[in-house]
């Protein structure tokens, strides 16, 4: 076998392990899918969540400290 | 009413923003999410002796809410829809040449999805639970958490029309309809 014929095995091998590799982990494009969903998931939840609270959900805790309040 | 734990109070009004946030995303109408975290409140604060001080508070609001809410489901036995809801399911999502998706498109397919799946994402993806936490908030295996993590993203991701590839298909964005029934 000469020089030249090993030089292209090893390619052919290092070609198929990293095949082997790029199986194992997620895709680029795939990542790339799940960083899309996740920012409009935090984008959609910031939004509902940066709202102001209702002054009931507030009454109500507040509401809390003097448990005579709550009855009136 | 028993006397709730010291921090207890404020610990509660810094987790209300979240609280609305999972509950708008479990029933996608402000008022009856708004409704469902007041009914959580009042829960919560009439079993505030169940509550162990230095226990996971985040959790077991999220539970009490998840409950409620599948409770009240099963006594309709059918999921109340919005108009906008029932609007959603009529309209395609085609995404952006660069790859990303509107909001608001987003909003829509995301509303498309069963209630477990939404909740799952929301947990996960949003609110900042760890796999444990959300496994411990919707009662199952932390296992089942990420098949249905990852289920729920290829549906959303079909719905969109992004490929798993996370590459825009060619041609039209595909009818939200088609691909509703989870």
């Amino acid at each position: 076998m000469t020089r030249k014929d090993d030089d292209m095995d090893a390619q052919v091998n290092n070609k198929a392990e990293r095949s082997e590799e790029r199986k194992d982990r997620p895709s680029k494009s795939s990542a790339h899918t799940k960083a899309l969903i996740t920012r409009n998931l935090k984008l959609a939840y910031g939004e509902v969540a940066s709202e102001p609270i209702p002054k009931a959900m507030l009454d109500l805790l507040n509401a809390m400290d003097d448990p005579s309040e709550k009855k009136s | 009413m028993t006397a709730a734990p010291q921090g207890f109070k404020s610990e509660l009004i810094e987790l209300l923003p979240s609280l609305r946030a999972f509950a708008r995303s479990l029933t996608h109408n402000a008022a009856q999410a708004d409704d469902l975290v007041q009914d959580t409140l009042v829960k919560a604060l009439a079993n505030v002796e169940r509550f162990e001080p230095g226990t996971n508070l985040r959790a077991w609001l999220f539970t009490i809410l998840r409950n409620h809410y599948y409770s009240q489901l099963r006594k309709l036995k059918r999921e109340v829809e919005d108009a906008d809801g029932k609007f959603a399911g009529r309209i395609a999502v085609r995404p952006e040449q660069d790859g990303s998706i509107d909001l608001e498109d987003f909003k829509v397919a995301f509303a498309q999805l069963a209630p477990d799946h939404r909740e799952v994402l929301t947990l996960v993806g949003a609110s900042g639970c760890s796999y444990e936490e959300a496994a411990q908030i919707c009662g199952c295996a932390v296992g089942t958490i990420k098949s249905r993590v990852n289920r729920a993203r290829k549906k959303l991701a079909d719905m969109l029309g992004l490929d798993e590839d996370g590459q825009a298909l060619p041609g039209e964005g595909r009818l939200i309809q088609d691909t509703a029934s989870v």
